[in-house]
């Protein structure tokens, strides 16, 4: 059972209680906002759409021919293109970072798990040799306890044939 | 009853791995596998799929010429190779993470089963322990046993011949 709460000493918030000595923790893959990851691919796009309008790298100036004319605008346009082609680049980086961080937030959840599963594997082997250990004292302590009777009725038994042995002679 | 012959020699101990008759094996004869064998939830597959690595690595590409003109065809070579070159780039940077995220697996999953088997292993210790501890116990309270029995039946036959010494003692006495 989960639970959070405060504990009434010290009032230190506590973000994790159980009863159970052998159950893992690790509640899933904690990943990035993916809403917030695809507004900043939308919001590169955007921005490439943007970037590559031709109009804002016209120059205006010159005069005659200079001005407005088709080296300009051809100018123009490859400023424009490499603008914008830096903004596609970066709305695909956005879409690689989402899978990688999604993919490695599953790997870490998949490391930690297994090695908490680990730890606790070994919690239950410890338990486990504790009991064994107990259950092999409870064995020997049998075995000792039937065994001295034994010896000590067995001692009695010898006792009386002595006794026996020393009437006769007694008698005789 | 004269003195009796001696024990067989007892000879080498037996080996680990070889059956033998005088000395059968206490416990399991080796570490097992749990039920269902060693299990991993690490996913060593590839963390991004064919058709993700191709929607990653698909660059729009910033300009697109209709027209047939010399500009125009400069500039969208222009833009193409911008194109090639941002998807390039991103492919690579893409496998990269693929392959280190495959060999970050491939190592944790390894850690994985290895502490499995380790633990597996540690349990068999115990438990064949524990099989000796038991068989050890077991075959000192029999050899107790036979002992306090022996060690009765030899006194009361002492007994009895001290008794019929007594006896003759008296009788010879009489005559």
């Amino acid at each position: 059972m989960f639970t959070s709460s405060n504990t009434p000493a010290t009032n230190a918030p506590t973000q994790y209680r159980t009863e159970n000595t052998f159950a893992t923790s690790f509640s899933g893959p904690i990943t990035q906002d993916a809403r917030l990851q695809d507004v900043a691919r939308n919001e590169s796009m955007s921005r490439a759409a943007f970037q590559g309008d031709t109009r804002q790298y016209n120059q205006q100036q010159g005069k005659g021919i200079e001005a407005g004319g088709k080296g300009a605008e051809y100018r123009a346009g490859i400023q424009a293109d490499t603008e914008a082609g830096k903004a596609y680049a970066q709305a695909q980086q956005d879409v690689l970072n989402k899978a990688a961080d999604m993919s490695s937030a599953d790997l870490q959840f998949q490391e930690r798990l297994s090695g908490e599963r680990g730890w606790v594997q070994d919690l239950l082997l410890d338990r486990d040799e504790t009991q064994n250990r107990e259950r092999m004292s409870a064995y020997k302590r049998y075995a000792d306890i039937n065994l001295g009777q034994f010896e000590r009725e067995i001692k009695e038994a010898v006792a009386a044939e002595r006794r026996k042995t020393t009437i006769l002679g007694g008698l005789l | 009853m004269g003195k009796p012959a001696n024990p067989p020699p007892l000879g080498a101990g037996p080996k680990r791995g070889y059956d033998h008759p005088r000395f059968p094996t206490v416990g399991q004869p080796d570490v097992s596998a749990p039920p269902g064998g060693y299990k991993s939830i690490i996913d060593t597959g590839p963390p991004i799929d064919a058709g993700q690595f191709k929607r990653i690595s698909n660059v729009t590409q910033p300009f697109k010429s209709g027209g047939t003109g010399a500009g125009d065809r400069s500039r969208s070579a222009f833009a193409r190779a911008l194109t090639d070159t941002s998807s390039q780039a991103i492919q690579r940077a893409t496998d990269k993470f693929s392959t280190d995220t495959r060999k970050q697996a491939e190592k944790s999953r390894s850690e994985d089963l290895l502490g499995q088997r380790q633990n597996q292993l540690d349990r068999y210790r115990m438990d064949v322990f524990k099989d000796i501890f038991d068989a050890d116990t077991g075959t000192r309270y029999d050899e107790g046993t036979k002992d306090l029995n022996q060690y009765f039946d030899t006194e009361k036959k002492n007994e009895q011949a001290k008794r019929t010494a007594i006896i003759l003692s008296f009788l010879g006495s009489l005559l």
